[in-house]
């Protein structure tokens, strides 16, 4: 078969000295800012990035890869714990994780979020080897409109998926297509919105807004908050970790039934890991005899969350990586990654760089081994790593934005960005602007505007184009109706607001 | 997000400047945008996308300022001393990264922003200070090999 040969192929390159060192490195971080409550994965990525223009592109893209679903890895085990998640996904785990830890099965949670993380991951990568060549061999036929079509869509869902005020949503993807514009013209060379500052010729640069909106910022609100005081946890041995038959029994399902939600729900544009995890713990809910028992320390609320969200990271990748359109914010940033070294994903990726897509797609599961392997008898380290005081730790990041924003250009300017970025990703969060969508903005609209001049250029000025080719009248009608849909949610949330009370 | 819910609803100033501010970010744009040139449909010119992102910028704008004309979100209470240290810090940084050096610009960054934290001794802040921005370059300039100095000479 041809797949076998391809996957062969990719195990060549993931399993060479550079890729399984890089790799190591990527999922390690990936645990350690998991297991922090206060460093999100995006702000981890983004700090990384700059280290990685030297490396070889396949390599920087496992080790940056490693350090998204590392992470979701590391987040089950603060949340299991002590009750703190390092990450959004995270939470939900907590909810029967923390009460296990409370009844003394602290290791028998925490084995279970481990192999469900497993689980998932490597039956979403398999997935992930099937779909993602066929969705490519399907989108070799989009044209710009389809193209336009589905980026638009993929950035309306993003938006309507997004907690809080929709218009605050949309307002922020339209901030993001309009940050997105700075810089000279493709087409013309034309100097937009630049304000005669060179060092905005080549717009504003991918690191600067992601550290400080998903960094900098995340800083500003943690500093003189409430942390978790002194941590103990007790000895966890290996021993006490390994579950009875019984319990085994009682959660392959939930991980198989979580693995698919999460699948499912990660591959679709605008929907991440958070959206698929909440939606494997509803499941469960739903389906289980005894409802009562979740948020009592219910083994399969454990299970399901955590299979889904680590599949729903694997096949996040999917669209991304065939189709070039992310689906979430930390997508969205790995678009941008790939596009700053030299990578363009999209249906012709994976034809003409095979090694490039198969090295990656084998390094995650490779990752995902290692952090099975290494995580279980290494808990001990993880959580000394919790009782790093923030006071320490800020200053450190802070040093690393720094540093890691100057080392782009060796331009001054681009610090007095990143610090302009975070007091905007301040404000954003205080007052529920959220930053996806902005993320999300910047980086598909460059490639939407490319887009919509050749369509029309195609048509000859007129509009039928998005309607007459039946692809992109597909995208089009939901696109439509996510717009009908927000419509009247805020329509309703107007008629809402006089008894509920408004962030 | 977190705000506390105030008693009564009220105009909420913070809100509206916000929608304000955003509404004339998007009417810069279409200004500008016209400027670029916004050429036809069938050849567009470099203004087109500028107006029309920034024409649904004033409309989502003027769409939250009637969302948020009264809420009952109170005014947040503003983190000063983080948010001030934490600019200057930064500032430091980028404006003597050049003309000190590495170690003294990693310094003042972190000492600087460690004073965000009321909690810290000034010992606390001090030692870390140095240590990071020792290890910092060690780790960065030496190992990393960033063309960065440690100090102005």
């Amino acid at each position: 078969m041809d797949i076998l040969t391809d996957i062969a192929l990719g195990f060549q390159r993931a399993i060479a000295p550079d890729a399984l060192l890089f790799c190591f490195i990527g999922v390690t971080i990936g645990t350690f800012v998991g297991v922090l409550p206060g460093v999100g994965a995006l702000a981890a990525v983004s700090l990384c990035l700059p280290f990685t223009y030297y490396l070889d592109p396949t390599v920087a893209l496992i080790m940056l890869a490693g350090i998204f679903y590392g992470a979701q890895y590391g987040g089950s085990i603060a949340s299991i714990l002590l009750n703190v998640p390092g990450t959004v996904t995270a939470a939900v785990t907590a909810l029967d994780g923390n009460p296990m830890t409370k009844q003394g099965r602290a290791g028998i949670a925490l084995f279970t979020a481990m192999i469900s993380s497993f689980i998932g991951g490597s039956i979403a990568i398999v997935l992930m080897m099937l779909f993602t060549p066929m969705l490519a061999q399907f989108a070799l036929r989009f044209s710009s409109a389809e193209y336009f079509m589905i980026m638009l869509l993929g950035l309306i869902a993003a938006s309507t998926i997004a907690p809080g005020s929709r218009l605050k949503s949309f307002a922020m993807m339209a901030a993001g297509l309009a940050i997105g514009l700075v810089g000279s013209d493709l087409n013309t060379g034309t100097m937009r919105f630049t304000f005669d500052r060179i060092e905005l010729t080549d717009g504003i640069s991918l690191v600067s807004i992601a550290m400080g909106l998903f960094g900098v910022a995340e800083i500003l609100s943690s500093i003189g908050g409430d942390r978790p005081e002194k941590i103990d946890v007790g000895k966890i041995r290996l021993k006490s970790m390994i579950p009875s038959r019984a319990e085994l029994g009682k959660i392959i399902k939930p991980i198989l039934r979580g693995t698919f939600t999460g699948a499912g729900i990660g591959a679709l544009p605008g929907s991440g890991a958070v959206v698929a995890t909440f939606m494997a713990y509803a499941i469960e809910k739903k389906v289980a005899k005894d409802p009562s028992r979740f948020g009592n320390g219910a083994i399969e609320g454990v299970a399901a969350p955590e299979a889904a969200n680590n599949a729903s990271v694997q096949t996040a990748f999917i669209p991304t990586l065939s189709l070039g359109i992310p689906g979430d914010a930390l997508m969205a940033f790995m678009l941008g990654a790939m596009l700053i070294h030299g990578i363009v994903p999209g249906p012709r990726f994976i034809i003409e760089q095979p090694v490039i897509f198969w090295g990656l797609v084998v390094s995650f599961w490779i990752g995902n081994l290692m952090l099975l392997v290494l995580n279980l008898p290494l808990i001990g380290i993880w959580v000394r790593m919790l009782s790093i005081p923030y006071h320490i730790l800020y200053p450190a990041m802070l040093f690393f934005i720094a540093i890691g924003v100057y080392s782009v250009h060796y331009q001054v300017f681009d610090i007095y960005m990143v610090l302009a970025f975070g007091f905007v990703g301040f404000f954003m969060n205080k007052f529920g602007y959220p930053a996806a969508p902005l993320l999300l903005g910047f980086i598909l609209g460059p490639l939407m505007e490319e887009h919509f001049k050749r369509a029309l250029l195609m048509s000859r000025g007129q509009f039928d184009i998005f309607w007459e080719r039946p692809i992109s009248a597909v995208f089009l009608a939901i696109v439509a109706m996510l717009l009908a849909y927000s419509l009247f949610s805020i329509v309703r949330r107007q008629k809402n607001s006089k008894n509920r009370p408004e962030a | 997000m977190t705000n506390r819910v105030g008693k009564t609803q009220r105009y909420n100033i913070w809100e509206s400047a916000i929608a304000v501010i955003l509404a004339l970010s998007g009417a810069y744009m279409v200004w500008q945008g016209l400027e670029y040139g916004f050429g036809s449909l069938r050849r567009m010119g470099p203004g087109f996308f500028p107006v029309t992102v920034g024409a649904a910028l004033i409309i989502l704008a003027l769409g939250i300022a009637f969302e948020t004309r009264s809420s009952t979100a109170s005014n947040p209470n503003l983190p000063w001393r983080p948010l001030i240290a934490i600019a200057v810090g930064l500032g430091a940084f980028a404006t003597f990264i050049n003309l000190l050096g590495a170690i003294p610009a990693t310094f003042m960054l972190i000492f600087v922003s460690m004073i965000g934290d009321r909690s810290v001794s000034w010992k606390t802040r001090l030692i870390t200070a140095a240590g990071i921005a020792v290890l910092g370059f060690l780790f960065f300039g030496i190992a990393f090999r960033l063309p960065i100095s440690a100090f102005w000479w």
